[in-house]
């Protein structure tokens, strides 16, 4: 019988972060020019790769409102039929993604990341759920675009306890 | 486990600040809402091709009328083992939610005013204090020593 020795490979796979917002912010991160944060001509969500079903974009200098100006396939609402270009006021708080965008003014006040978490409502099934929502720049230096990124599971919901 | 909605409740009352040390003094890098996620953050931070000089992980609690009190959860400065604080090391501040410190009305906007002096300099200052501390000893008993031969001839 003969022996078979495994032999390591010449180049590791690269190891994948495990949380959806660890990867984001590294590739918030990744995009930085200098001190200065990401611009929104160079950090698209197709830059998030496989994760771009879960990135959302937000544009805050809307005259009529912030709105969605992408939303990745998981993140789709069923029976809202506006998805993207519609206000964030009108995505329906019975969702991830109403859930966690509704949150952006924090990122344009404080100017840094903010990741969030929590048990919520998505397609009428309770879930828990973690974002992150990052500042995009434009070429005057001022967040124009919030990129923001979410996922969840499902969770047990006992009887006798909805949620609120 | 009973179930909370959490877009119910818009008043986050403690938040966990991600802040690096970088030129000189600490500032905001991000937020988090959940502790064990902040320390992951700021691991990653120190990880990253961007990594800072430091990084630390604030606990920020703030009251409706506009103050906050804030407590150190996680540190991690490379050049300064002894700064090093191993995430476990930090279960009272999760488990109490009084803060040890004195409580601080400023401006919430603080993240560039944190902490300035860092502590790696402090020690060294303490190092070299003891230092000169045990020179000056082994100088006077010399002396002394000296001083009595002289005086018993």
């Amino acid at each position: 019988m003969q022996n078979i020795v495994p032999i390591a490979a010449a180049k590791p796979a690269p190891q994948l972060e495990k949380r959806l917002v660890l990867r984001m912010l590294d590739l918030w991160r990744r995009f930085h020019q200098g001190d200065q944060m990401p611009q929104v001509s160079a950090l698209t969500a197709a830059e998030a790769g496989a994760d771009a079903d879960h990135v959302y974009m937000i544009d805050i200098c809307n005259v009529a409102g912030p709105r969605f100006t992408y939303i990745g396939q998981a993140l789709q609402v069923p029976g809202w039929p506006a998805a993207s270009d519609a206000l964030i006021t009108e995505c329906p708080q019975d969702s991830v993604l109403g859930l966690t965008s509704s949150h952006w003014r924090e990122i344009v006040d404080r100017e840094v990341p903010v990741t969030r978490g929590g048990i919520g409502r998505n397609r009428g099934e309770a879930v828990l759920y973690r974002s992150i929502m990052v500042p995009l720049i434009d070429e005057s230096g001022r967040i124009a675009v919030i990129m923001g990124a979410a996922n969840w599971r499902l969770v047990e919901e006992q009887s006798g306890t909805p949620i609120e | 486990m009973a179930l909370r909605s959490s877009d119910a409740t818009p008043a986050i009352t403690r938040t966990y600040e991600i802040q690096k040390f970088s030129s000189g003094r600490w500032m905001l890098d991000s937020v988090a809402d959940d502790k064990k996620v902040a320390v992951e953050m700021a691991a990653a931070l120190m990880k990253s091709g961007r990594a800072p000089g430091g990084v630390q992980v604030m606990a920020v609690q703030r009251s409706q009328d506009g103050q906050f009190s804030e407590v150190r959860v996680h540190r991690s400065m490379p050049n300064d083992p002894q700064a090093t604080e191993k995430p476990a090391a930090a279960p009272k501040v999760e488990a109490k939610p009084e803060v040890k410190k004195p409580i601080e009305i400023r401006d919430f906007k603080h993240s560039d005013q944190l902490d300035s002096a860092p502590e790696p300099r402090k020690s060294r200052f303490k190092d070299l204090l003891l230092v000169l501390k045990i020179a000056f000893g082994l100088g006077l008993c010399a002396a002394m020593i000296e001083a009595f031969h002289l005086l018993a001839r």
